[in-house]
């Protein structure tokens, strides 16, 4: 018989869109992204660790054959490099804002009174803008790696 | 937590379907239940909750005090987001398309029962990061003679982290607290920054070894969710982010503050301000007896009944 | 590990990948070589020159990006559950994947023949 009710939502909540239900809160969208980001890169990043390393085992015409020959054209390898550049930067230009704003504690304002419409300075500042240029311009770069990939 | 005007102010639908996510100790289950409450312009959640508990069903248990948003006591989750109930329009959430409010517990603390949650290990997080003033003079600070010196900009820094109600809403949002149970919680760490940015506060190498030790500062990821449910708009996420470069700066010896000197309290004196020497008195006062006592007021001035 | 420590080496990491994955990237497009389209840059003259030329930078890349990637999960991981034996379970099997990784992307850039 459970005396207490234990209402920890645990990890999942880094990944759960509550987000979405909070009003005026992308930084907890933009926080997801990241988690989510991270985990595909270190994925792929570490198959891609090992996978090089058949350069070094079998010599280069396997390298040509099986690796050079795979990017090209639209397959699922090329598909996943091209996921995992997508998420490379956006984790890279969250990444850079994340570090400005958490280890030097740059652009989240000033302390000040409350003062209507009642929102925290830290949410007002230049990082709140930050975040919409982040989400843009990963869209952009990403679009722009897209056409050199697959359209050159 | 900005506020929609026109969504608080307009008329919420006839009726509204009242959900509640409620535990029963003794029996050790949890349920949902659903109530349907006629309302009024201007109902709370809160509002709807007393209701339900005054007509339909009074076993209904949930905590509050003041109803006006300044004792924080009545923290739900109302739709998936923390907030005080009493500060919560029903009209905010439930819309004509969709007339229903679910009411849950706050997220990441222990249910005692329906709404009620357990606040004990939130205080023992805030009595961690010693929420006082420490002093290196022992003499001074049990027995003060002295006054502290403060300046208007050093009261700035920190003005607004002690408008915390300890609500818990902050904590209930946060991602990192909903999984890490070490992690002190943003309203633990606000309180910590709200006295090492106190100028009157001396205890800044202790508090940093400890915050240090501890390693809960470097756990905030700034998801913000903190900042953004807080119905005081004290801005944890803020200062965590300034704790965070206070340590980095601290461990790299670069770590400087200017603590307030202890200084003899204002003499005040007796003497009147002098008038400026255009000022004119109105005739028949007589600034000396006034400043002795109440001014009398000449009978004939007085109006009749 | 302290916490501080692991979380210096985080912002450290990532400052330096900032740099090195732009270029890891850039290098990939194909007018930096004069080649007609992506896959070209890849092929064995270009890539061993490139291998030899850079290879402090290459492996500079490799140890960064181990670290801030394991160091990154092993963080998440050290959330999900906090008992004691999880945490040593998690530390160890971190090191030895650093160990691992590292090794592996050492060796590719050592052992690479000329074509």
């Amino acid at each position: 018989m459970k005396r207490i009710l234990e209402n920890r939502l645990g990890i999942w909540a880094s990944f759960k869109l509550m987000g979405a239900t909070l009003n005026n809160n992308p930084e907890r969208i933009a926080f997801i992204l990241h988690r989510i980001t991270g985990i595909i890169l270190v994925g792929f990043i570490f198959a891609h660790i090992v996978s090089t390393n058949s350069l070094a085992r079998n010599g280069w015409e396997s390298w040509v054959a099986v690796e050079v020959e795979h990017l090209r054209g639209i397959n699922p390898i090329s598909i996943a490099f091209f996921i995992a550049i997508g998420a490379a930067v956006y984790h890279g230009l969250n990444g850079i804002r994340l570090l400005l704003v958490e280890a030097l504690a740059l652009w989240i304002g000033k302390p000040e009174r409350p003062k209507p419409p009642y929102v925290a300075p830290s949410l007002k500042g230049f990082q709140r803008k930050a975040i919409y240029a982040v989400f843009v311009l990963s869209i952009i770069i990403w679009a722009a790696i897209g056409y050199v990939m697959f359209f050159w | 937590m900005p506020v929609d005007l026109k969504a608080v102010t307009r008329r919420p639908p006839e009726v509204v379907k009242v959900r509640v996510k409620r535990f029963h100790p003794e029996k050790g289950q949890g349920w949902w239940q659903t109530y349907e409450i006629k309302t009024y312009r201007g109902m709370t959640v809160l509002d709807a909750l007393l209701k339900i508990k005054a007509e339909v069903d009074h076993t209904l248990v949930f905590r509050y005090s003041c109803r006006m948003g300044v004792c924080g006591s009545c923290g739900v989750v109302v739709n998936g987001e923390p907030r005080l109930s009493c500060q919560t329009q029903i009209s905010e959430k439930a819309t004509p398309e969709r007339p229903e409010v679910v009411v849950e517990p706050l997220y990441n603390f222990p249910v005692l029962r329906d709404l009620t949650t357990d606040f004990t290990e939130f205080f023992e997080k805030h009595r961690k990061v010693r929420p006082y003033l420490i002093r290196l003079d022992k003499q001074e600070r049990e027995n003060p003679a002295l006054e502290y010196e403060q300046r208007p900009e050093e009261l700035e820094a920190f003005y607004e982290y002690t408008l915390c109600i300890s609500c818990g809403l902050c904590d209930a949002a946060c991602p990192v607290y909903a999984s890490n149970p070490r992690f002190l919680g943003p309203q633990a760490l606000a309180y910590a920054y709200r006295y090492l940015a106190d100028s009157r506060d001396e205890g800044w190498r202790l508090r940093l070894e400890e915050l240090e030790r501890d390693g809960s500062v470097y756990r905030c990821h700034f998801a913000a969710s903190c900042s953004s449910v807080c119905p005081k708009v004290v801005d944890p996420a803020g200062a965590i982010q300034r704790l965070r470069r206070a340590l980095l700066a601290y461990n790299l010896r670069l770590f400087k503050k200017r603590t307030a000197k202890n200084v003899e309290p204002m003499k005040v004196s007796a003497e009147r301000w002098p008038l400026p020497p255009e000022a004119r008195l109105m005739e028949g006062v007589d600034l000396e007896a006034q400043e002795k006592g109440a001014p009398v007021i000449p009978k004939e001035k007085l109006l009749e009944d | 590990m302290r916490a501080g420590i692991s979380a210096l080496v985080q912002y450290v990491t990532a400052f330096l990948l900032v740099f090195l994955v732009s270029w890891h990237l850039a290098l990939r497009f194909p007018p930096v070589y004069g080649v007609e389209d992506f896959p070209a840059t890849l092929m064995p003259e270009v890539l061993y020159k490139e291998i030899t030329g850079s290879w402090f930078l290459l492996s500079l890349l490799l140890v960064a990006v181990v670290l801030h990637g394991i160091n990154g999960i092993r963080t998440m991981l050290l959330e999900w559950n906090t008992s004691r034996n999880w945490t040593l379970a998690v530390n160890a099997a971190s090191l030895l994947a650093a160990i691992v990784l590292s090794a592996i992307g050492i060796h590719t850039i050592i052992a690479v023949a000329p074509p």
